[in-house]
């Protein structure tokens, strides 16, 4: 087997527990890459919820403690059950509160790439116009119709919108989530491109 | 198992008013369980539309605040959902070319001068509008053609030292056509589509006694004018200088400000213009 620490004696991931931690989601490789990426998704969104400032790193963090398990001879049945136990573990580590921005030491943050400050209000407000203007006039127009309405009114307002267009509420709201996605996703990518 | 939760358990959960154990619970069925992992993101996305509308209430709204302020991926989330939102509502309210004109009506970029500098503006591109006249007439049936509507913004920096943060700026050219709008917004655009562009100095750059703008587009440089003073309007300082818009393709162009008498030294400032149909 690889040796699986790194010169300072630290645990690192291999490819071979990789795919023994791969092989513990699913027999088939497919399927165990899907609920990997999932899992992943899931705890990135956990360490969030727990304003973790890097909560990727923490999520990898959970896939080698698990993965160590895996070499060290553990039988995990549910994955995911095991990683929330991890998860839990590893969030409650004083020791990790290193990875918050306030408590890490200054040569460690000096290393990581600052995050993006959050664009300005008009800098948004131009990229959005901008990508609402890209889209074909129909879906604008179902966008401007669906928020058109405020308060009391908006339930009511939408109900006829999707009566109008022959849809139910639910397909609306899915068609409306699509469009905005897409418009916000254009969006981001401009801020990126900008710099913003 | 994620069916026993009702909406309203989700959000509770996301505004954090749920009591240690059950929050734990519903943690463990989060990372255990995707489609309950579905359920909560759509949850935190009627959240962030809510907050977005202004339809959450005192309590949901600061709580969910709270949170927002210490995850930046959220703010990120609720900044574009805002913007979303507010683009809307203008495009609803007005035709498309209106918004822009109204946005820019809010930028500081351009001081709220009396009447008095607007007609002394209306003067100025008046002489350089007879100074023009037979370009502008060559020009004038080019722009009937092309109906470009000039937007200046802020474009990525130069740099990360030298390019200080600025404001977003539009120019909406084609929209002004009263006095009363060319006052509020202080540029100068008159019939032929002379430009005046006001660049404010931010306060934290380098101070010059002169200053050098430059224009730049596909074709090389537009504009290139050197020795412009600062000017000062209370606190604000800004360099004022005039371009001819009317024959701008849509596209982008660079807008540089640079400090001194070169374009090439001093600290720099970079701006796009962006002519559009």
């Amino acid at each position: 087997m690889q040796e699986a620490t790194d010169k300072r004696g630290s645990w690192q991931l291999t490819q071979e527990n990789f795919d023994a931690l791969l092989a513990a989601f699913d027999a088939d490789r497919g399927e165990a890459g899907r609920r990997y990426e999932g899992l992943r998704e899931r705890l990135v969104f956990f360490f969030n919820r727990r304003q973790f400032t890097l909560a990727d790193a923490l999520a990898d963090e959970v896939f080698n403690r698990v993965a160590k398990r895996i070499q060290e001879g553990e039988l995990i049945g549910a994955v995911e059950a095991y990683a929330y136990g991890v998860a839990r573990h590893v969030a409650q580590e004083g020791v990790l509160r290193d990875f918050r921005d306030q408590r890490a030491e200054a040569d460690y943050m000096g290393n990581i790439v600052a995050s993006k400050c959050t664009p300005t209000e008009d800098a948004l407000l131009a990229a959005m116009e901008k990508c609402l203007e890209a889209r074909p006039a129909a879906d604008r127009d179902l966008l401007r119709k669906y928020y058109a309405a405020r308060g009391r009114e908006l339930i009511e307002h939408r109900r006829q919108l999707a009566a109008s267009l022959k849809l139910s509420q639910g397909a609306l709201r899915k068609q409306v989530f699509r469009l905005r996605n897409a418009v916000e996703e254009c969006v981001r990518s401009m801020m990126k491109e900008t710099g913003d | 198992m994620h069916g026993i939760h009702a909406t309203v358990d989700l959000r509770i959960f996301l505004l954090k008013r749920l009591p240690e154990d059950e929050s734990a619970s519903m943690e463990e069925l989060l990372i255990t369980d995707e489609e309950f992992f579905h359920q909560v993101q759509a949850a935190e996305d009627e959240l962030i539309e809510e907050c977005a509308l202004g339809t959450l209430s005192p309590d949901e709204e600061e709580d969910f605040l709270r949170d927002v302020n210490r995850r930046p991926g959220l703010a990120e989330r609720l900044a574009v959902r805002k913007a979303f939102v507010k683009a809307l509502a203008s495009q609803a309210q007005h035709p498309v070319q209106e918004v822009a004109a109204s946005r820019s009506a809010r930028n500081r970029w351009f001081l709220v001068p009396g009447m008095g500098v607007a007609a002394s503006l209306l003067l100025v591109a008046c002489l350089l509008l007879l100074r023009t006249k037979h370009d502008l007439q060559m020009q004038l049936a080019q722009r009937e053609r092309i109906h470009a509507t000039p937007v200046l913004e802020r474009s990525a920096p130069l740099s990360a030292a030298a390019s200080p943060v600025v404001a977003t700026v539009f120019f909406p050219a084609h929209a002004f056509r009263g006095v009363e709008e060319l006052t509020a917004l202080h540029v100068g655009v008159a019939p032929a589509r002379l430009l005046e562009l006001q660049l404010e100095i931010p306060s934290e750059t380098q101070q010059s006694a002169r200053w050098t703008v430059t224009v730049t587009g596909k074709k090389g440089v537009l504009l290139l004018q050197n020795d412009l003073p600062a000017q000062q309007a209370g606190s604000v300082s800004f360099v004022r200088t005039y371009m001819d818009t009317s024959a701008l393709e849509p596209g982008q162009y660079g807008v540089l400000l640079s400090a001194g008498g070169a374009a090439t030294s001093g600290e720099r400032m970079q701006w796009t213009l962006v002519a559009s149909k």
